[in-house]
């Protein structure tokens, strides 16, 4: 039998949007139950398709449906090792964040889980789109729940957040809009195979490369267009940060793997130079600012841009390696940027929930306000340090293996930069630990913090859900590699591809 | 020409002399001429329908009016406008007191002259189906007699609008010297090789000049009547004055009907031959949308606002059209279509809408909306993402086919450009989403709304249209194109 798993796990958080809809006047034991039912229910589809995916394929599953036939775009669907990862990402965030939302807030857990299925709704479409119009229409259509969550439930200031981030978004993607219609007149269709193939000369891919990688780069976001992140980070309710963080980043990522590489290799090959030193700006210059910050989600903000620049950092740094290095130097590269983006991906969604959790207690974000934490809440100290460790990079959790992949590909390519790239762990080991030596360590200045109770037993369960994925993939990076090798070998085919 | 491809308008027409008759013989009119002229909007669309059904598809022509598959189409539409408008004028002629005879045959008369300018292919009937349409606007903008801003905006619409008519009648004059004839497809620009591919036009024959002057004035009223850059001054007046029903027929189906006319006049014709006439009508649609949509970010007023944005809407539209092909023709009319309905839903929205006991002024009076009237807010969501041109609703779609056109007739960088403006419009649009959903507690309007049962279904339809598109688009196209093909 032929189950349309795709389309299943794709619509799955649109129809769970609409019934969340009609239950926002009923009880609050309905709400939750119901949320938390329906995005268990995604992860089983998460699960079954988890297990019908074969690692030695490129796109499968596909579902191919004509949908525009006067443009030639067709509704189609497909997955392969980077889209799978992915949507596991954004489901289990999904399901984490809807649990959050039921643990954290008193009331409207059914409008605040409208807004986080469409993200995944939509988030989840333009992964396994393999179409461009159709990505598109996916990718732009994310914008609209993220910025009406923002402004509905976000903090006193979330209107400027929530417009500043539409803006940015809207101006990257427009461009991007104009790229994809030119590629798909020139193709004949949409399909991402008939974008891969298109000979493109020199000046065409540059204008193109341009278009995609303002879009992505702003997504992404890399310096120098990252400022809306911090504003959009601070003003979002703590689920809203955690899907912006986990997944909303990702599709810049994503933009970068299925785009800019494959379809502008000239381009890229040209401009890789650039990337990279934008990406270790990002790293080293985002990390100095993130060390700077007096508020603790601007904090995880700024360090997520920073860790966002080794993912581009990772893809660029490919086209700089001699053309004699080993094809696995450079496969390590390249899934050392998709391990990276699933671990940032959990463990920034740690830090955000785990503060959300104090945020709700004590109402501030001021770093000031705080300190000896580690005397009040014990138990909430020692996950919030698991998730530090994980952004730091510390050996055994997940964030270690993708900047160790990428630092370790980047000294193939050359060993200044693969220096100024390990940068990365002492400048973030240099704001986390402040962080937390603030935070949870000394005396406690603030009384307020002395009513404050450890986190209850759903809390922990919610925590220890997130622990034990960030230590699974730390020690057990094979989960993602294999299951992506081949996905991983087409793209390093196209690096290659670009250097001939 | 047989009459019964003209059924429709002559049952129209017989059945709006009789809603003449209707004052002397009914007391109390006002229900039973409601009823009397639903009716006979609906007869007159189902004569329409059946006349469909008995037009082969071969052009019909005979000097004055054509016949054709596309004119029954936009026919229809205008027919179905014209019903739609019809039932949301209950309010401001039970609010405002409007006369209700009267009104409603303003109304029928400028559905009847859309329909005769559409079948137009003469200068002649064209400038008779164009007065006969915009004469009752003139009027219908200024029918709220008790109201000042109405009476000034009905005031200079007729008095900018009897200047674009004498500039066109000067065109067309200057046309018909040149080419002796009053049929659109038989003007033939004189000496076409030697003397256009002169630039900046100058050394031209004294009846070259004639023509491509003819040409041009004609160019300007058509612009004048869309209301674009930089032909727009009596746009924001207008949209000020009039009632938000008045208002609606000015947004909304006069410009379907005037896209007709534009590939009527320009596409196929001696005037398409006046060299870069594709780079004037390029300027003209640009500078619209980037005057249109940085005026609307500094407005207050929300009918000023809808003015400016319109203003843009049609440069986009113009950019279409301006690429002188089919291709480009179909997408204007798609993207019209799209926009007529999304723009006729606003206003039907916003005329519905009273605000602490007066109407929708400002754009603050849409504050918290959604909180005291949910539904609405979300229609006028839907309605505003699409303007703005956002997936999956029916603007995103659109502007990917002029987009799709534009970048087909190898403009790449115009369809770049048309981008810019579109960040500036995301600052009001969502600045409007703003006031209506980010509100919280004390912060809100009392609004109330009045829609009868069947208005709300339109709304609802609309809001239906903006999604399906959205998502859907493959059957308008087709749809539209239908027509186009030959």
């Amino acid at each position: 039998m032929n189950i349309p798993i795709l389309s299943m796990i794709l619509w799955h958080g649109l129809i769970a949007a609409i019934i969340m809809s009609q239950l926002a006047r009923s009880s609050i034991w309905l709400q939750k139950s119901a949320a938390v039912i329906i995005s268990l229910l995604g992860c089983a589809l998460a699960g079954y398709l988890w297990t019908h995916f074969t690692p030695e394929q490129s796109f499968q599953l596909v579902e191919k449906v004509p949908w525009i036939t006067h443009l030639g775009a067709f509704y189609h669907l497909g997955v392969d090792g980077i889209s799978l990862n992915l949507v596991i990402l954004t489901i289990v965030i999904v399901f984490l964040c809807v649990l959050s939302i039921c643990v954290m807030e008193a009331k409207d857990i059914a409008s605040a889980c409208i807004w986080v299925f469409l993200v995944q709704a939509m988030s989840i479409g333009a992964f396994l789109a393999l179409d461009g119009l159709l990505f598109y229409l996916f990718w732009e259509a994310s914008l609209l729940p993220m910025f009406l969550y923002i402004g509905l439930c976000g903090g006193a200031n979330r209107w400027f957040a929530a417009r500043k981030y539409f803006l940015f978004s809207l101006f990257g993607s427009l461009f991007f809009l104009v790229s994809i219609l030119y590629l798909g007149l020139k193709a004949g269709d949409f399909s991402f195979n008939s974008f891969y193939q298109l000979q493109l000369n020199l000046n065409e891919q540059l204008f193109l490369f341009t278009a995609f990688t303002l879009a992505f780069a702003i997504k992404l976001p890399m310096f120098p267009l990252h400022s809306w992140l911090p504003d959009a980070h601070t003003q979002a309710s703590t689920s809203g940060s955690m899907l912006l963080a986990a997944i909303l980043l990702k599709l810049g990522g994503y933009g970068f793997m299925r785009f800019n590489l494959p379809i502008t290799p000239d381009a890229s090959m040209l401009l890789a130079p650039l990337m990279t030193v934008l990406s270790i700006i990002a790293i080293i210059y985002i990390g100095f600012v993130a060390a700077v910050q007096t508020d603790i989600k601007r904090l995880i903000a700024y360090a997520s841009i920073s860790h966002m620049g080794m993912i581009t950092l990772g893809l660029f740094v490919a086209y700089l390696m001699p053309v004699s290095v080993q094809e696995s130097t450079r496969m390590i590269g390249i899934s050392g940027v998709l391990v990276h983006m699933i671990s940032h991906g959990l463990s920034s969604a740690g830090l955000f929930l785990c503060f959300g959790l104090v945020y709700n207690r004590l109402g501030t974000r001021e770093i000031k306000d705080y300190g000896g934490l580690m005397r009040v809440m014990p138990t909430y100290s020692a996950f919030f340090m698991l998730f530090i460790l994980s952004n730091i990079g510390f050996p055994g959790t997940a964030g270690f293996v993708g900047e160790f992949f990428v630092i370790y590909a980047t000294c193939a390519a050359n060993l200044w930069l693969a220096i100024l790239a390990v940068l990365t762990m002492v400048l973030s080991a240099t704001y986390s630990l402040g962080l937390v030596k603030q935070v949870f360590y000394g005396r406690v200045s603030n009384t307020q913090l002395l009513t404050a109770m450890d986190i209850s037993w759903s809390e922990k369960l919610l925590l220890s859900l997130l622990s034990i994925m960030i230590i699974g993939v730390g020690v057990a990076p094979d989960i993602i590699t294999s299951s992506s090798v081949y996905a991983i070998k087409n793209t390093v085919l196209f690096v290659k591809s670009g250097q001939s | 020409m047989q009459p019964h491809y003209f059924l429709a308008e002559l049952f129209l027409t017989i059945g709006l002399l009789g809603l003449l008759l209707f004052k002397q013989i009914v007391k109390n009119h006002g229900l039973q001429a409601r009823v009397y002229v639903i009716g006979l909007y609906i007869t007159a669309i189902a004569l329409l329908i059946w006349t469909q059904g008995h037009f082969n598809g071969k052009t019909i022509q005979d000097g004055l009016f054509v016949v054709d598959k596309l004119s029954l189409m936009v026919k229809l539409l205008i027919l179905g406008f014209g019903l739609v408008t019809v039932i949301f004028f209950d309010q401001p002629i039970l609010k405002c007191g409007l006369p209700v005879v009267e009104t409603y045959f303003l109304i029928g008369i400028q559905t009847i002259g859309m329909m005769l300018t559409i079948a137009c292919v003469n200068w002649i009937s064209l400038f008779v189906g164009l007065e006969l349409m915009y004469l009752p606007i003139y009027a219908l903008i200024g029918v709220h007699t008790s109201n000042r801003d109405a009476q000034e905006a009905a005031c200079k619409y007729i008095i900018m609008g009897a200047f674009s008519t004498g500039i066109f009648l000067y065109g067309i004059s200057l046309i018909y010297a040149v080419s002796g004839t009053f049929e659109l497809q038989a003007v033939v620009a004189p000496n076409l090789t030697t003397a256009m591919n002169k630039t900046l036009w100058v050394g031209l024959e004294p009846e070259q000049s004639l023509f491509l002057i003819g040409g041009l004035l004609v160019l300007i009223a058509l612009c004048f009547k869309l209301g674009v850059v930089p032909f727009h001054l009596w746009v924001r007046d207008v949209y000020e004055g009039g009632l938000y029903a008045a208002v609606s027929l000015i947004a909304s189906a006069p410009k379907l009907v005037l896209v007709l006319v534009w590939s009527r006049v320009f596409f196929n014709s001696g005037l398409s031959s006046i060299k870069n006439i594709t780079w004037v009508i390029f300027s003209i649609g640009l500078v619209s949308m980037f005057f249109g949509h940085f005026l609307a970010l500094v407005q207050e007023r929300i009918r000023i606002l809808l003015a400016y944005s319109s203003l843009a809407h049609m440069g986009f539209v113009l950019l279409a059209l301006g690429l002188m092909s089919q291709v480009g023709h179909e997408a204007a009319m798609v993207y019209t279509i799209g926009y007529t309905v999304t723009i006729a839903s606003v206003f039907f929205m916003l005329g519905g809408m009273v605000v602490n006991g007066r109407r929708v002024v400002l754009i603050e009076d849409l504050k918290g909306l959604s909180i005291t009237q949910p539904s609405i807010a979300f229609l006028l969501l839907l309605a505003i993402f699409s303007l703005l041109g956002l997936p999956p609703f029916a603007g995103f779609m659109l502007k990917v086919r002029v987009l799709t056109a534009l970048i087909e007739g190898q403009y790449l960088g115009i369809a770049v450009l048309t981008l810019i403006p579109t960040v500036v419009a995301a600052c009001y649009y969502i600045n409007m989403i703003h006031l209506m959903y980010f509100q919280k507690g004390d912060e809100v309007n009392i609004i109330e709304s009045h829609y009868s049962a069947l208005q709300s279904i339109l709304l609802l339809t609309g809001g239906l249209f903006i999604i399906g598109v959205g998502i859907f688009p493959s059957e308008l196209f087709q749809w539209v194109s239908g027509f186009y093909s030959v």
